[in-house]
């Protein structure tokens, strides 16, 4: 693809360069550990799931009783393996026994490790063959579907009733007018959860939390819309917080199509520690890259804590290193959709152009990328009207700039939890202006040294200069000193750093080694 | 007959407070009850409320109508100036106060006729001390002081005699976490006055919070220590043969605290005394709680808690049985007064 | 020649006087068809609409229906009494917040703000208080007149109470998202009553903001004033400036009679 903007070749490469070896080093700086949430994701994918008494859900009763006894460090697998060969139980039954007060896992006699890592391995290949199953007859059904135009952008549009049964009739509103994604927005607080809650929700505070009931029912209904309009409608919901992990395979279960994933999120604006999340993201991606879900980045969110003219180059710098840490985690190009927002205040003079130059220079720096686009929220001021006309302008860079997944825009944003119409008149927007505007992009050249060349020229070098200091000091130190969104995090601060566990000689966890191979194959 | 019995107990009291557990627990209810048998008796009553009370809808459920607050002929009563005009009554100015409020600068007037009228006095416990005041002053035999949703601030000694407290289906979904929620908020209006006349004289003396150490010594304790929240560091003020015995507390007492001091007393014994009762907050615990982990929560005055009236009806959500409610209150709280100022809609 | 309003009995305004012309949007649980446009209709009648038309209707999906309905309004209100009685306030513009600050006061006014409790959203207080404020607005830290700390989200009410007798606060500003839960309101009320536990509540203007507040709850809450959607900073910094003088005048008068 001949770059419209100019853009410098050796530059961009450099960025690349660069932002592969912040990835490398973040890598290294979290590799030897794991957290209780991976763990509980070990437990989920073989199949525990459900609550106790108490209604603590099992993969956390789990997780609890072996850390008690300190023997975390050896992973779940290790605990849950010796106790199949002990009872000769399925990890289920295992659960349920534990959460009923009825098994120590520490009291059972100990196997040989061979023997253990043997068994659990056996239980985690049909564990995943089993999804990779269900994942298969998805793609079937979706194939004999309309999924859509290829190089048409794809509608992503949320939904946050709180009532998991409203949301589903949002949804249907949303496929009706030709919405492509649906995603549930969670309750406010979720993130902080250090569990999943369980079960179907129908009374939610800024959302529906994402449980896997609720994936359960919202997939259900989606399906039924596909099945009988003849065109596919994906779902998406967010791996983020303190159960990043968890999500991805609650998600990979529940047929999930997106998700988004982003550790940055938690770091800056949850004040989630970031080691332990960026080991939670390791793994998280690592399902979803696996199990074909498409991701998108966060970077989005920084806009709505800096300005948007200025902290461009951030954006783009974050981008480069979440494609890294992406790709690092085994996620092919074609499921990273990276972030990007359409956040330039309505009253800057030639606001359009930059806008243009920022949507077209992510377009350009990642050609294998579903890029994500995100419309205007933080400048919109509760007039629907005027959000109405801004987000026309947003729809139109978005299609002039072949933006593959684009989040729409509602009218009443900053106002309330969008009520269902304004849901279907953002969708309309939408269709309008891509269907108008619709060939603009090949039909446009910039005019060389003009207003959106350079700054995208500049935008790039910015960027480029950033990375270079981000790998001198390392990420970690970076979001020390704000970088990001212009909040500061400390390596040691936050929450859930409690939950972070170094390994000991033993640890296993056989997911990331099949799921490794499998990648390698 | 309740209302009978509410007015027996209060009518020797000069300041009365009526205290909500939440919103829609019957606040005002109990109120229209007393002031009708407060008439009843002949006696003269000024009103006013640190919230807004009297008001058509509820302010957060607008589905809510609420009960309006009918001022016997005569009574005195201390709200925003607007909103007594808007009552349309007429009414003599006894003297405008110094206290603005989201509605409207306070006044104090006198209802020749009474009728009903929208009451919103000074928020703060210096304004409401100085509004009944002027009240009794101008002939009120009783002030009626409003709380508001759930604030407690009104049932201070500093402001009122003797306090009613309303309670109700509102707190909880479940019967029994409404019983739960109850006891633990009646065992704070209860809890009792420090026996030692050594954290009297300290309390005299200091200028903020102090510890009280077992020879005897007065240590200062600094704000950011007892309202600073988790994590705060207090082993060394415990620490030793020589650590605090009793934190006498100049202000606010934070379940934070509570629960840090003790994790730093590590099973001794240690008291922590308020001034009074609605100095104290806690949520996730109750003062039985932290005296069987031997950390007894004191005060220097007591609270006179003379009745609790109970609304077994939640609008637009659930009701519980009305006698089943108090009869197990009862049994919890022997030997204080319940009843039910119902009907109740929902 | 123009008529001018009766401000005692004021209508909606479309392009002549006393009109009532209103529109309205809403979506119905009925699937799209010519009964659900007469139950549009019927529905713009108990609303009190005079001569309702649904100039928009179309389907959302099976059993939706949204429409847009234009009516007359007949009913009017009292705008003489109300601006009278209510609680109105001539906004000022920043230079002039800070002069009457700088003239009156003649100090700076210290400022603190946090987002309280569970909550999560910083978006409100930020906009207040921030630099950068609202919509290109100045948040207060621009102003000359204000000395401002923002202590950001999910602060314990006891911590920020703490944090503003430490820097002397003339004004503490939470933001707080109200739904009918009450305990989101209990959140608000803690911080009253700690800060009346602290002796601090008559020196100190509690302020509180969230998209469902009103007056009428910051009343009842126990806050000196709340503010909801359509706030801008200079709104509230309008309201600290001439309420913080107003107080000053009051207490003097009051010390002269004394």
């Amino acid at each position: 693809m001949r770059s419209k903007l100019g853009l410098d070749v050796g530059l961009a490469d450099s960025c690349r360069e660069v932002a592969a070896e912040i990835a490398r080093d973040v890598g290294q700086r979290t590799a030897g550990r794991t957290t209780v949430s991976v763990e509980r994701t070990v437990a989920r994918l073989l199949g525990v799931d459900g609550v106790d008494a108490l209604d603590v859900p099992l993969p956390n009763v789990l997780v609890d009783q072996i850390e008690e006894h300190g023997g975390l460090a050896r992973g779940l697998a290790y605990w849950l393996g010796n106790a199949i060969i002990a009872t000769g139980a399925e990890p289920l039954e295992i659960a349920k026994l534990v959460g009923a007060g009825e098994l120590d896992l520490h009291h059972l006699p100990l196997a040989e490790d061979h023997r253990i890592r043997q068994t659990i391995r056996q239980h985690a290949a049909a564990a995943l063959e089993k999804i990779r199953g269900t994942r298969a007859e998805r793609a079937t059904f979706r194939a004999g579907l309309d999924g859509g135009t290829a190089d048409a952008v794809e509608t992503y549009v949320l939904t946050a009733t709180g009532n998991v049964y409203e949301d589903v009739a949002h949804a249907e509103a949303v496929a009706e007018n030709g919405g492509d994604i649906v995603a549930v927005i969670r309750s406010t607080a979720q993130s902080l959860l250090d569990y999943v809650p369980f079960g179907p929700t129908t009374e939610g505070f800024g959302g529906t939390f994402a449980t896997q009931a609720n994936f359960a029912i919202m997939r259900e209904a989606l399906d039924r819309w596909s099945r009988a309009n003849g065109r596919y409608v994906k779902l998406s919901s967010f791996c983020s917080g303190l159960c990043m992990p968890e999500i991805a395979a609650m998600g990979a279960i529940e047929g999930l199509d997106n998700m988004v994933n982003d550790a940055l999120y938690g770091i800056l604006y949850r004040d989630i520690n970031l080691r332990r999340t960026l080991i939670d993201q390791r793994f998280s991606r690592m399902i979803n890259g696996y199990f074909g879900v498409v991701i998108n980045t966060g970077e989005d969110n920084y806009l709505r804590t800096a300005d948007a003219v200025t902290a461009a180059p951030s954006v783009v710098a974050s981008q480069m290193i979440n494609y890294f840490l992406a790709r690092d985690s085994g996620l092919p190009p074609e499921q990273i959709g990276v972030g990007n927002a359409f956040e330039i205040h309505p009253d800057v003079t030639n606001g359009l152009l930059y806008e243009w130059a920022q949507a077209q220079l992510t377009r350009e720096l990642f050609p294998d990328c579903p890029v994500k686009y995100m419309p205007p929220t933080v400048h919109m001021n509760g007039n629907p009207f005027r959000t109405h006309a801004v987000d026309s302008l947003f729809n139109l860079v978005t299609v002039a700039t072949k933006q593959e997944i684009q989040t729409i825009g509602v009218p009443t944003e900053g106002v309330f939890t969008p009520h269902i119409h304004d849901r279907v008149l953002g969708l309309e927007n939408t269709r309008y202006v891509a269907n108008f505007a619709r060939d603009l992009g090949d039909d446009i050249e910039f005019r060389p040294g003009g207003i959106i060349q350079t700054r995208a020229a500049q935008v790039l070098a910015e960027a480029h200069q950033m990375l270079l200091e981000i790998a001198e000091i390392g990420l970690f130190d970076a979001i020390g000193k704000g970088y990001f969104g212009n909040v500061s995090r400390h390596y040691d601060h936050g929450r859930g750093a409690e939950g972070i566990v170094e390994f000991d000689t033993g640890y296993y966890n056989p997911f990331m080694e099949l799921m490794g191979v499998d990648l390698d194959a | 007959m309740s209302a009978h019995h509410l007015a027996d107990l209060v009518t020797e009291a000069q300041r009365v407070a009526v205290i909500g557990l939440a919103k829609n627990t019957g606040k005002t209810r109990t109120l229209v009850a007393l002031l009708a048998e407060l008439h009843r008796r002949d006696r003269t009553v000024g009103l006013t409320s640190v919230g807004r009370d009297g008001e058509a809808t509820d302010v957060v459920d607008p589905r809510i109508t609420k009960p309006r607050i009918p001022l016997p002929p005569g009574g005195l009563v201390a709200t925003a100036e607007p909103l007594l005009r808007a009552a349309g009554l007429p009414y003599e100015v006894v003297s405008r106060t110094g206290y603005s409020t989201p509605l409207g600068r306070t006044m104090i007037a006198r209802l020749p006729a009474g009728g009903a009228v929208e009451v919103a006095g000074p928020s703060s416990n210096r304004g409401t001390a100085e509004v009944t005041a002027a009240m009794r002053e101008h002939g009120a035999d009783i002030v009626l002081v409003d709380g508001a949703i759930n604030r407690r601030a009104a049932s201070s000694p500093a402001v009122a005699d003797l306090v009613l407290l309303a309670t109700g289906a509102a707190l909880h979904t479940e019967f029994a976490q409404v019983v739960e929620q109850t006891v633990a908020a009646a065992e704070v209006f209860a809890l009792p006055c420090s026996g030692d006349p050594a954290v009297y004289s300290a309390a005299a003396t200091a200028a903020g919070s102090v510890a009280i150490t077992g020879s005897g010594a007065v240590v200062p304790v600094d704000r950011a220590l007892t309202l600073g929240g988790a994590g705060a560091d207090l082993s060394r003020l415990l620490a030793g043969p020589d650590g605090a015995q009793h934190v006498v507390l100049s202000g606010a007492l934070c379940e934070s605290f509570a629960e840090e001091i003790r994790r730093a007393a590590r099973g001794r014994k240690v008291s922590l005394v308020v001034t009074d009762s609605s100095k104290v907050f806690l949520a996730q615990r109750t003062s039985d709680w932290y005296r069987r982990q031997n950390v007894s929560i004191e005060v220097q005055k007591p609270t006179v808690l003379a009745a609790v009236s109970v609304n077994p009806v939640a609008p637009f959500s659930h009701r519980f049985d009305s006698v089943a409610l108090r009869t197990e209150l009862s049994a919890r709280l022997p030997g204080l007064y319940f009843c039910d100022l119902g009907p109740h809609v929902d | 020649m123009r008529e001018t309003a009766d401000l005692s009995a004021v209508r909606p305004y479309g392009d002549h006087l006393n009109d009532g012309l209103v529109q309205v949007t809403f979506t119905l649980p009925v699937p799209y068809g010519l009964a659900a446009r007469h139950a549009a209709l019927e529905l713009a009648r108990t609303m009190r609409l005079t001569e309702p038309e649904v100039v928009h209707y179309q389907r959302l999906c099976d059993g939706y229906t949204y429409f847009v309905v234009i009516g007359q309004c007949r009913q009017s209100v009292d705008f003489a009494t109300l601006r009278e009685g209510a609680f109105d306030i001539q906004y000022l513009t920043e230079h002039e917040i800070d002069r009457l600050i700088e003239e009156q006061i003649g100090r700076r006014v210290v400022v603190i703000g946090a987002s309280t409790g569970t909550d999560t959203h910083s978006v409100g207080i930020d906009a207040m208080l921030n630099l950068k404020g609202l919509d290109g607005r100045h948040g207060l830290e621009a102003y000359h007149g204000f000395e401002v700390h923002n202590l950001g989200s999910q602060v314990p009410n006891a911590r920020l109470v703490e944090r503003a007798i430490a820097v002397n606060a003339d004004a503490i500003l939470v933001s707080q998202t109200v739904t009918q839960q009450n305990l989101h309101l209990h959140n608000l009320t803690e911080l009253v009553e700690i800060a009346e536990a602290e002796g601090i509540r008559d020196r100190t203007l509690l302020i509180c903001g969230g998209p469902r507040v009103s007056h009428e709850l910051a009343k009842e809450l126990g806050f000196d004033a709340g503010f909801s959607k359509g706030t801008y900073p200079d709104h509230v910094g309008t309201y600290i400036a001439k309420e913080l003088v107003a107080r000053r005048a009051i207490a003097s008068t009051t010390a002269t009679a004394g």
